[in-house]
């Protein structure tokens, strides 16, 4: 066996260990000098092998101390489109969102093509921040026509979720969503607000959602940091 | 076509009306200059100023010591993973720089025994048999994805038989009668780290779509478990969600 594979495989054991005996955020894992025993190898290649867990962001290692299991990862889920929040509440984890600012605007060139609206469409920009366990994992940009939604300022958007005020101030049911997932840097406004360095690698998704009769509705871009989320279906 | 136009032109003029007829079909090799040269009696220098023209058009694209081949129109969106996703729902991926056919390189294949992780993700038992493939899927020169792809060896006994480079993996399974048709998929985006930085000829730290998925046939069986690299650069990841 060539060691590329033995690499994936201890990689592979170490993952099924973790989940099988259900090792939870901030479990410790064995020694080295442990799983090499458990696992019948050599230290040079567990090591390949806990480094392909540390890439995945499954473990953390403290210097001196030993490898942890990470955080878990948000689901964001592809089949059915739930809010981020909604996703989150399931997970058991504690949410937090901060509303940095609303104004009103006209679709440039570039939004316009993603919102497929014409230029100069009135819009709102809703940009929030969202927090996971007091951490900032998520920067949201939204893009809703005034029309739709006059008045949109009177709402609580940082403690309600934009969906709820969508069905239960507008009546306007979300149907559907096309999303795209993408890689992109950090730049000072994102890097200040995601507590990252400047260039950082950011997952950013673009979402435009329709509502039952098939209208736009909102335009998202998102920028994650990416070793907090995972699509899943 | 007017006889009194430049000669390159005529000759674009000639390759186009070919590429529209289907006579060169995308991806397919057209003839080489001195071919054409030949065929048509010109200069060579004036088949490669035509040739030319059609690359910066992306019509046509060259292969370094390999020829001339037609691209795939710009429109047309080139889907990867596509059926993977029941309905147009699900995880697909969009290559970004259509036109240029996958070719698949071949690193490992073979059957080992199964331990606990690959016993889980395919429902079989420990130590039973699996069958390994390991490819590099590449766009022209440059990688777009690692692709390790395990599945039950008792269900495809016959499967080093055939050559994984050419003869497509889900044909293969669908003439055994267990094409993967339901699948539970996992995305995440992660820095490459080695092996996979080397394997793929990029450098440490760029960006990676990490995609896993388990396909189960008709049937319900347990068919596949992949795991695949595949570079943020060359391909994004799309779904269309309900709510």
């Amino acid at each position: 066996m060539k060691i590329l594979t033995l690499s994936i495989m201890i990689a592979n054991e170490l993952k099924n260990m973790i989940e099988q005996e259900n090792l939870k955020e901030g479990d410790k894992l064995p020694s080295e000098r442990d799983l090499c025993e458990k696992l019948n190898v050599q230290r040079l290649t567990l090591r390949s092998g806990l480094r392909i867990l540390l890439q995945e962001g499954i473990i953390v290692s403290k210097q001196r101390s030993g490898y942890y299991v990470n955080k878990p990862r948000v689901e964001k889920n592809v089949f059915h489109l739930e809010s981020t929040s909604e996703a989150i509440f399931q997970q058991g984890l504690k949410m937090k969102m901060k509303l940095l600012h609303l104004s009103k605007m006209e679709l440039n060139k570039y939004l316009s093509a993603h919102m497929r609206l014409p230029l100069g469409t009135k819009v709102y920009e809703l940009q929030r921040l969202r927090y996971v366990d007091d951490e900032p994992i998520s920067l949201e940009t939204t893009y809703i026509p005034i029309e739709i939604v006059p008045d949109l300022e009177h709402y609580d958007l940082q403690e309600q979720a934009l969906y709820v005020i969508l069905e239960t101030a507008y009546d306007i049911h979300i149907d559907h969503s096309e999303q795209e997932i993408l890689v992109s840097t950090a730049d000072d406004f994102a890097a200040m607000s995601l507590q990252v360095a400047k260039g950082e690698q950011l997952v950013l998704q673009q979402g435009l959602a329709y509502d039952t009769k098939n209208r736009q509705i909102e335009y998202t871009e998102s920028l994650m940091k990416m070793e907090r989320f995972v699509y899943v279906n | 076509m007017d006889y009194r136009m430049p000669l390159y032109m005529q000759l674009k003029e000639i390759i186009m009306k070919r590429i529209e007829d289907g006579e060169y079909l995308p991806g397919e090799k057209i003839p080489s200059e001195r071919e054409m040269a030949d065929t048509y009696g010109v200069n060579r220098m004036t088949v490669k100023n035509a040739i030319n023209s059609l690359v910066e058009a992306n019509i046509l694209y060259r292969i370094h010591g390999k020829g001339t081949f037609v691209a795939q129109k710009k429109t047309q969106k080139v889907t990867f993973y596509d059926n993977l996703s029941e309905s147009s729902r699900g995880l697909g991926a969009v290559i970004k720089d259509s036109g240029i056919p996958l070719m698949n390189q071949i690193l490992e294949k073979g059957v080992i025994s199964s331990r606990g992780y690959l016993a889980n993700k395919l429902h079989i038992l420990k130590n039973e048999d699996v069958y390994v493939l390991h490819r590099l899927r590449n766009i022209g020169t440059e990688s777009f994805a690692l692709e390790y792809c395990y599945v039950p060896y008792h269900l495809f006994k016959d499967i080093d038989t055939y050559n994984f480079e050419h003869v497509s993996l889900y044909d293969y399974m669908e003439s055994k009668g267990h094409r993967p048709v339901v699948f539970s998929q996992r995305l995440t985006i992660l820095k490459a780290v080695q092996p996979e930085a080397r394997l793929m000829k990029i450098a440490e730290g760029h960006p990676l779509y990490y995609f896993e998925y388990i396909g189960k046939d008709a049937k319900g069986n347990v068919v596949e478990y992949t795991e695949s690299y595949v570079r943020c650069d060359k391909a994004k990841f799309t779904f269309r969600a309900k709510r």
